[in-house]
């Protein structure tokens, strides 16, 4: 009974002490690992946030642990009896759970931004007592709300003229431009607008109304997704076309008559024009209509031309005739062409 | 069979003080493996404890860094009681907390809040004098969910930055957020404090 009362107090003893010595070393090396990881996460993080040589912070759904590793460490860094420390994950911020995940795909496909990283290091001691250790790092480009901006030029844009959106996201002196891919949502008046990925986009020949415009930027290698931008309201104006009268006279019957061409021109490439010409024809005796062998714009046609016929009066005098495209045509402003003169 | 007249001789073995040793060994035994059960649970506690300790103020540390670059480049210098400011990741907008640790781990939730700030532009207007500070913020961690000012019971860190909003290419207050060339173009940490250890 003895002995083995004996036995049982010497193993349990024995243990004790072996769980003690071995619980000592392991805190001993757990103090000591610390110390290793914490320097290490130090080193990284200077490395990966401020240098401007590898490793450099790598704002992609694809970095991993061999973007980073190897940090550069001084000589002697590591103490005897412990491993070389290693970054073994590197983790992505989920914007829902606002936890990190190492999951790259999830990263890329639900919006997860790459800027904010979380960076894992592991050591391991001689005893087998392994550590790690968690750190954050951010993208040293990373602007808390980067703004991307709609510009549009011609500023004030009439019909016929071409007007190109501009998508700018300002970016630091000397960095690169961004190249994410541009979404743009542009709506107006006619058929549905559509926009190329490129920084601008270009409106042929839009038609007159009010149309909005906004940009949004996809993130790309350097910088996050930005936008989508304050609303841009511009509004394309109504042209002003060009009437430009000539005349001809024709003798038929033996009578003359005198016809006045006049040619309202719009924008290349712009609608006809829906309203109907005006004709001012004063000759000596005072103010003649237009007759017989008038013809008025067609109104299917840009060019379009008018003609208005009238007989002389007063042979071998002179008559001058004006054109006036009259308001009412929301595509085209009113004018009056200059007087034409000609003799009847 | 006994003389008569003659004392009797009673038997005297060692059975009772062996018992009685035997007694003793075992109370000493008891008592030397309780303290060393003690210090070994302590140890081992202490072990778990370094780890957790260690977790939390490196996640504390981590989140904090990173809501300093997201303040950086914001032109904000957080004056009012303390708000949400980690980065702010679309579309989900800024958090109020993020989850540190490694993978498979539980992690540690760690909130951060930004406020008392203050802006100090008139010793800027030249910027003859470097460091120019045009904004100084202050940034609490705590360990779990829940607003964290300087007052909260988990403020695992409290550190307070200086900013410099002046313009490295116009070299004038212009800070919009468009870009880091704009706002936080320099930056000092004034204080780092941390608390968690300590408390």
């Amino acid at each position: 009974m003895a002995v083995v009362i004996l036995s049982l107090s010497v193993v349990a003893l024995m243990g004790a002490l072996i769980t003690s010595i071995t619980s000592s070393g392991e805190q001993h090396s757990l103090v000591t690992l610390d110390t290793i990881l914490r320097s290490y996460a130090e080193t990284a993080k200077e490395q990966i946030q401020l240098q401007t040589t590898d490793p450099t912070f790598l704002n992609s759904c694809s970095a991993d642990a061999a973007s980073y590793n190897p940090i550069t460490l001084p000589a002697g860094f590591t103490p005897s009896g412990f491993g070389t420390p290693a970054i073994s994950s590197v983790d992505f911020l989920n914007p829902t759970t606002n936890a990190f995940t190492d999951d790259s795909a999830a990263c890329a496909s639900n919006g997860d931004d790459a800027s904010v990283q979380q960076i894992t290091v592991t050591d391991t001691a001689a005893n087998n007592v392994n550590d790690t250790l968690s750190f954050v790092v951010t993208d040293p480009k990373y602007i808390a709300t980067p703004v991307v901006v709609v510009s549009a030029s011609p500023t004030a844009p009439t019909l016929g003229q071409t007007v190109v959106l501009t998508a700018t996201v300002t970016v630091p002196s000397g960095d690169p431009p961004p190249t994410g891919a541009v979404t743009w949502t542009v709506t107006g008046p006619g058929p549905p607008i559509t926009c190329g990925a490129a920084f601008t986009c270009t409106l042929t020949l839009p038609p007159v109304g009010s149309y909005t415009a906004t940009a949004s930027v996809a993130k790309d290698a350097n910088y996050k997704a930005s936008g989508p931008s304050a609303p841009l309201d511009f509004a394309v104006g109504s042209a002003t076309p060009t009437v430009t009268v000539t005349s001809a006279v024709s003798t038929a019957a033996g009578v003359d008559t005198l016809t006045f061409k006049a040619v309202v021109a719009g924008p290349t490439g712009g609608p006809p024009f829906s309203e109907t010409l005006g004709w001012t024809v004063t000759g000596p005796s005072g103010p003649l209509p237009c007759g017989t062998g008038s013809t008025p714009l067609s109104g299917t046609a840009n060019p379009d031309t008018a003609t208005c016929a009238v007989s002389p009066t007063v042979p071998t005098s002179m008559y001058s005739a004006t054109a006036a495209y009259p308001a009412g045509d929301p595509n085209y402003t009113a004018v009056t062409s200059t007087p034409y003169t000609a003799a009847g | 069979m006994k003389a008569p007249g003659h004392p009797v001789l009673l038997s005297r073995d060692e059975d009772g003080a062996v018992l009685l040793l035997a007694l003793v060994f075992i109370v000493v035994i008891a008592v030397v493996l309780s303290s060393l059960l003690t210090l070994t649970g302590n140890d081992l506690l202490n072990s778990s404890n370094l780890r957790t300790q260690r977790s939390v103020e490196y996640a504390a540390d981590g989140a904090a860094d990173a809501a300093v670059q997201a303040v950086r480049y914001s032109e904000s210098a957080y004056m009012g009681a303390p708000q949400a400011c980690l980065p702010n990741t679309p579309p989900a907008g800024p958090p109020t907390s993020i989850t540190v640790g490694a993978p498979g781990s539980p992690g540690v939730q760690i909130t951060v809040d930004c406020g008392n700030g203050t802006r100090s532009r008139r010793s800027c207007l030249s910027r003859t004098v470097l460091p120019c500070v045009t904004r100084s913020v202050n940034v609490y961690a705590c360990q779990g969910p829940g607003t964290c000012t300087v007052t909260s019971a988990h403020l695992q860190l409290q550190a307070l930055v200086a900013f410099d909003d002046y313009s490295t290419t116009t070299n004038v207050l212009l800070c919009n957020r468009t870009s880091t060339a704009t706002c936080g173009t320099g930056m000092a940490v004034e204080s780092w404090v941390v608390r968690g250890s300590n408390s």
